[in-house]
This record gives structure tokens, sequence and C-alpha cells, in this order.
């Protein structure tokens, strides 16, 4: 299935981009897994879980485990789109930069 | 807006998207001793049928169903309850492995267990896991790599 490439300014900074990269090869994932694997701040984490929530990417979910708090985000199917179309972007920037005919209709100069 | 950013930058970009899928990827992959610890226990069990014994039937029962839970749960311990990898990670080809892992040590062990009883042979359950456990020793650390492999290909966007 072809993706059609869309860059995102949002998703690419370089906190949010590992985020969402590590979300979308999750179903959800437990807040203090995405703090510690991007050796994140709480506050620093929540801050760009927001943002992206604020975006409409990403659905965060508030629940106990026993008597402990509990946050899991996990990326949406708007979230996900973006992502790959983000990803697509990426790709198209590497290839054209490989082969700037890569893109280019045939025929044309 | 794309104009904007470096090829160089892109690639960087993409790497660090490689880089957080193979994390996840990582947290997936079954501990080395999964595979032993597993046929350790299948042959006391086979020991034990051939035992015919009913005491050590009695012991040796309760302790593989504690230990096949014990080793499954420590296996997928930690990282997993924080977090659930996609599902679709395992692909097809991944799921057919798994099976055919399954498949071959069940058939295996079941194969040569009443092929070995027909003929008369002692302990036809004790040879039959043995040859399973022969099965999982080799073709686990193989199925690791294979899902690994079909785990890190299958990004799920656009490759």
């Amino acid at each position: 299935m072809s993706v059609k490439p869309k860059f995102d300014e949002l998703i690419h900074a370089p906190t949010r981009l590992s985020i969402v990269a590590l979300l979308a090869s999750t179903e959800w994932a437990d807040f203090s897994f995405i703090r510690d694997s991007l050796s994140l701040s709480d506050s620093a984490l929540s801050k760009q879980l927001t943002t992206l929530e604020e975006a409409g990417y990403i659905d965060i979910r508030k629940g106990f485990v026993g008597k402990r708090p509990r946050t899991s985000a996990r990326l949406n199917r708007v979230g996900r789109a973006a992502f790959d179309q983000h990803v697509a972007a990426l790709q198209e920037i590497v290839a054209l930069s490989r082969d700037p005919d890569a893109t280019r209709p045939k025929g044309e100069s | 807006m794309s104009g904007e950013i470096y090829p160089d930058e892109a690639q960087r970009a993409l790497a660090e998207i490689e880089q957080r899928h193979g994390q996840v990827v990582d947290l997936m992959n079954i501990p080395w001793w999964y595979w032993p610890a597993t046929a350790v226990l299948q042959v006391a069990l086979g020991v034990a049928v051939d035992s015919r014994a009913p005491v050590v039937l009695g012991v040796v029962i309760p302790v593989y169903v504690v230990g096949m839970v014990v080793v499954n749960v420590v296996a997928t311990k930690g990282s997993w309850r924080r977090v659930r990898p996609r599902r679709d990670l395992v692909d097809p080809i991944g799921v057919f492995a798994i099976l055919g892992l399954v498949g071959l040590t069940v058939g295996g062990s079941l194969g040569v267990a009443f092929s070995l009883r027909t003929m008369g042979v002692a302990y036809p359950a004790t040879w039959g896991v043995s040859c399973g456990a022969v099965v999982l020793i080799v073709g686990g650390p193989i199925l690791n790599r294979i899902l690994r492999r079909r785990m890190l290909q299958n990004r799920g966007i656009v490759g």
C-alpha cells in the first residue's frame, strides 16, 4: 500500500520523533517505559505527550494497577497515518538526494 | 516544507525510527534459557511417565505444571508489563515458523515415542520427549532469529 509523503513538523522534533517511533511499534506503552527508553524526565515526557495528544495523534489512558496510578499512551489512527506519511517524506528526501530523477516523470528533463 | 530538511537529517531521523523499532522488537526476544528449561521439564515428564510409579507421577506432574508456568511468566516479565508490542509485528511467515517448531516438537516426540513403543523398546516416552527436547534446544534459538529478522523487516510503514 502506498502512502502519500507528507512531512510533519510536529512529529519531526527530535524527542517527539523518538516517542512516536516507539509508539508506532506498540499497541500501547506505559509512561515509565517511554520515559526510561528515551531517558527523559517525567515533566519533559508529560509535555511532549500533551503536545501529541492535543494534535490528536495519541490517546492517553490513565488507570490504576492495584493502588498505583498508571498512565499509558497509544498512537491512534490519525497519529499512525501522520507518522507513516512522515516516514514516507523522509524516505523521499533521502531517495531524491541519491537520485534526483527518482520522482521526476519520465521524459521530463 | 520538507525541502528545508537536508538528506543527512532525514537519514538520521530514519535511523532513529529504526532504532526505536528495534528496541520494541528486542522486548519480544525469548531468553536463551527458555528453551533448555522447557526441554528439561519435558524430559522429566517423559521419565515420570515411563516410571509408571504413581508417586513419581504425583510429584513430577505438579512440578511440570508449576515449572512451565514459572518459566513462561519469568520469560515474559519485565518490560512486557509496561508495553504491548504490535501484534502484526509477527507476520504470517513468523506465525508459520512458530507453528512449525511446535508441530516438529510435538509430532517428533509422539512419533518417536509411539514408534519405539510399537517396537517394544524400553522407555519410549523418555526417548520421545528427549527427541522433542533436542528439537526445542536446537530450533528455539533458530526460531528466535527468524522472528527477530521478520519483525525488524516488518515495521508496518512504507519501506
